[in-house]
């Protein structure tokens, strides 16, 4: 082993493994409290591994083949070909107390050394475990030339920094793994940033800062507390790596599009020990023993995981209605806790979506409710478990109703629509229709609203009503309306036809006295005439007395019928007022009235011989055609 | 023609005593009943007065009383409207209404109106056609005796007088018609109900699945549009329309 640490001048490292090799592996464990190894390691199973898969030419390593969690017998290690063994099998046993019980571990090991290059598959050991044979896993090794390998490169560093750097890059970094790559909106996926180191710098690393990731456009939910790293056992290409998950979290996409998983970066201290201190005169001295002249330095060291992308599908355009962005497979059932209540006293109606999918991100949901049904704001109870597969469980939501009169009240079917990521379509759940029967509450609860009263119907209020009528009552056939019937246009028309009776009496009555009127009227001039041309002849006679006898009738008689007087009403005043009324000037009155007048003094005193008999004949004829002319 | 309104007459009178006497004592005995509170009999009674078809505010006033002190409010809505259809100008009969609908659940406001439309319309609503036509008859009687007064008397200031009168109640008559007509119509034609179901859904259209647009409860007066099957198409006071299952109401 010395020898080919001679080979190599430049080698200013000294891996820990072959230190711990040397000294049957203990002690270190307990240098680094940090790590706490825990294997899962619960099943029984035979593995081989080593810790390094790519070594140069002349290079030792170590292979181990471990059995875990049985009894084996009769272990019988492969052929190493193309390597020396030059040491082993060393059996080494371990128990392990964790979580999920304990475990032994046996483990077989050897120290091997490369002798030439090239491929080399070390072929699986195998052991008797309950009467059967087992077979471990084959591991294949590079060996390179020498100097070719890593050591080479880390001897090409210039600084301790970069050579340090060089090699821990090298043994430790940090994966991002998601789940998906590609998922709908509202699909979960899980994010995981996981520890590896490699069995090289196992105990020699201690964390001083994690710088954890934005996750922006995801809902996030972490699965694991980062409080302790649970370290466990993982084999890449037959190294065994301890590997603990530094973060682990549930994403749900809240965007659609490709969105992007920040990197996860760990800043690490790590111990490496270190060949030749300065304090030695000669750094290099290679010939001493190397485990009296390690001593240890601590380097800093940034691992980052990079950062990953996830193409975020939009779920399909057809939306049902009821779509409340449930995403999974869910099932949904709706009961009221009480089905029959008395008015104003309350029930819970409840809503429950169960299955797995973003169940978390449901928001309680608007129901179509009767209106005169008093609903409070639904409380939600929430029994989602989140797991590394997603979310399952189920969420409640508890509406609270308050029936606020006596009356059925049919609350229509509840509906919830998701979309379903195995049939890939949206999926619409129905339940049944709830009927809630309220009762009629209790006095308190009937009493009227006074709230709805209106200011009008205040006056109203603790008044009792009127009593009932006690006598005349009046019956009457349904449908039989006064207006409109017989009785009616009867009374109606009555006053109608009265009328037009007095009219047409009344017509005829004035017919009758107007006709004489109109008679009399006419013939009031030919009278006078005829009486006229009589005292003519009794003129021509010289009867003096006759004469003015019949002038003074003829003069009267046709006042009289003119205007519609009889001849004993009239009198010289009268008939001179009545004149007057009907229009007739001053002078024919005069003119009438004094030969009336003159004639019947004549009668009487014959002597008075004023006018001539012909003048007063010729007078009486004027006045009377001056009067007819006046008279209309 | 004297003979002739004579026989009117008299058809008038016989239509309002015919029977009266012989339910006279029906009628006391359900008044009795009802003063000893055995309220169910009283409604009972008052119903056999009327169950040949016949009709009486009154009575229907009783009923709706008892059915009040009963605690049945729609049922008592139901009767004093019935009441209040016959006899609109009746205090009695509004007050107790109004007291009644303090009981019920709904409470509209009712559309404003353009106000001469209300001033019609509330004026209209003070009498039935009935009493319309009695008002017209008797207007129209002073109508035509003023117009004979008119023209027989001589007296200049008595005859002005005798024409005023005379044009001041033909108009009065001439509106009564329109009152008159338009009640005869609302009275027929224009038909109002009572929700008696404790609560009803008022639906958008006729049909079980259509929207809840309101709901109604007991004691409400709605006014009936139309009707398709077992639906019933209701305007509410407010003046919104829906459909009903024509099973929750009681024609007024």
């Amino acid at each position: 082993m010395q020898n080919n640490w001679t080979n190599k001048p430049l080698k200013k490292f000294v891996f820990l493994t072959d230190i711990l090799s040397k000294m049957k592996k203990f002690i270190v464990k307990y240098l680094f409290l940090l790590l706490i190894i825990s294997s899962n390691l619960l099943s029984q199973n035979f593995t081989a591994t080593v810790d390094r898969n790519q070594i140069s030419v002349g290079e030792t390593f170590q292979v181990s083949f471990s059995l875990s969690n049985a009894e084996g017998k009769d272990f019988k290690a492969p052929g190493f070909k193309g390597f020396s063994v030059l040491s082993g099998p060393n059996t080494s046993q371990s128990f392990q107390w964790g979580t999920g019980g304990s475990s032994r571990t046996v483990t077989y090991s050897y120290i091997l050394r490369a002798d030439m290059e090239g491929k080399f598959t070390i072929d699986p050991a195998s052991i008797i475990v309950d009467g059967k044979r087992i077979n471990s896993n084959s591991i294949t090794i590079t060996v390179v030339k020498d100097g070719q390998g890593e050591k080479q490169k880390s001897s090409e560093g210039g600084s301790l920094e970069s050579q340090a750097n060089e090699l821990i890059k090298k043994n430790l970094f940090i994966k991002l793994s998601l789940s998906k790559q590609s998922v709908y909106q509202g699909e979960s996926l899980v994010a995981t940033y996981k520890l590896y180191v490699s069995p090289t710098l196992a105990g020699q690393i201690n964390i001083s800062n994690i710088s954890y990731p934005n996750l922006g456009g995801f809902w996030t939910q972490d699965l694991i507390e980062l409080k302790n790293l649970q370290y466990s056992r993982e084999i890449v290409d037959g190294v065994a790596y301890q590997t603990a998950e530094l973060k682990k979290t549930l994403l749900i996409p809240q965007q659609t599009g490709t969105l992007k998983v920040d990197d996860l970066s760990v800043d690490f201290v790590v111990r490496l020990a270190v060949q030749g201190k300065k304090r030695s005169r000669d750094p290099f001295d290679i010939f001493d023993d190397p485990f009296f002249r390690q001593s240890y330095q601590d380097f800093n060291f940034t691992a980052r995981s990079g950062s990953g992308n996830i193409n975020v599908k939009p779920l399909p355009q057809n939306q049902p209605l009821e779509f409340r962005g449930g995403v999974g497979q869910m099932q949904m059932k709706a009961w009221l806790d009480k089905t029959t209540v008395k008015a104003n006293e309350s029930t819970t109606l409840k809503v429950q979506i169960s299955g797995s999918g973003n169940l978390k991100l449901l928001e309680p949901f608007n129901l179509n409710l009767p209106n005169d049904l008093d609903v409070y704001d639904p409380k939600t109870v929430d029994n989602v478990s989140v797991s590394a597969s997603g979310m399952s469980g189920n969420k409640i939501f508890e509406y609270y109703l308050v029936p606020r009169h006596q009356g059925e009240f049919r609350i229509e079917p509840i509906e919830f629509a998701y979309f379903d990521l195995n049939k890939r379509e949206y999926i619409t759940l129905r339940s049944e229709t709830l009927v809630l029967r309220a009762e009629k509450g209790s006095e308190t609860g009937n009493v009227p609203l006074i709230s709805g009263v209106t200011k009008e119907d205040v006056k109203y209020l603790g008044q009792d009503i009127r009593h009932i009528k006690l006598k005349d009552f009046k019956l009457r056939q349904k449908n039989e309306n006064f207006f409109g019937s017989l009785a009616f246009f009867g009374l109606a028309l009555a006053p109608m036809l009265l009328f037009v009776a007095f009219i047409l009496i009344q017509k005829r009555n004035e017919k009758l006295k107007g006709n004489i009127a109109l008679l009399k009227t006419r013939k009031a001039m030919s009278l006078a005439r005829k009486r006229l041309s009589l005292a003519k002849k009794l003129l021509n006679k010289n009867l003096e007395e006759e004469f003015f006898e019949e002038i003074s009738r003829a003069l009267w008689g046709y006042l009289s019928d003119r205007l519609s007087i009889p001849i004993a009403d009239l009198t010289r005043d009268s008939a001179s007022k009545i004149l007057t009324e009907r229009n007739a000037n001053q002078e024919v009155i005069d003119k009438i009235l004094n030969t009336i007048e003159y004639c019947e003094f004549a009668r009487f005193a014959p002597s008075n011989e004023k006018f001539s008999l012909a003048d007063v004949y010729k007078n009486a004829e004027e006045s009377i055609v001056e009067l007819e002319g006046k008279l209309r | 023609m004297k003979n002739l309104i004579f026989i009117l007459l008299m058809f008038i009178l016989f239509i309002n005593i015919v029977n009266a006497k012989d339910f006279n004592e029906i009628f006391n005995k359900a008044n009795d009943f009802y003063t000893k509170g055995e309220y169910t009999q009283a409604i009972e009674l008052y119903e056999s007065i009327l169950k040949d078809g016949y009709e009486s505010s009154e009575i229907y006033f009783n009923i709706a009383n008892a059915y009040y002190k009963m605690k049945k409010i729609p049922e008592s809505i139901l009767y004093y409207e019935r009441a209040k259809k016959i006899a609109p100008e009746d205090e009695d009969i509004n007050f107790n209404l109004k007291i009644a609908n303090l009981s019920i659940v709904d409470k509209f406001e009712t559309v404003p109106k353009f106000f001469l439309t209300e001033w019609w319309e509330s004026i209209r609503d003070l009498y039935s056609s009935e009493s319309w036509a009695k008002i017209l008859i008797i207007f129209l009687w002073i109508t035509f005796l003023s117009l004979i007064g008119f023209m027989i008397s001589w007296n200049s200031l008595i005859k002005r007088l005798f024409f005023f009168i005379a044009l001041a109640t033909l108009i009065i008559s001439l509106t009564s018609v329109f009152f008159a007509f338009q009640k005869q119509y609302n009275e027929k034609y224009q038909q109002s109900a009572i929700i008696f179901s404790p609560r009803v859904d008022v639906r958008s259209s006729p049909d079980d699945k259509s929207t809840v647009l309101f709901i109604l409860h007991e004691g409400t007066k709605v006014e009936l549009l139309d009707s398709v099957g077992e639906w019933t198409k209701i305007r509410i006071p407010r003046g919104d329309v829906g459909w009903i299952d024509k099973n929750s109401f009681e024609i007024i």
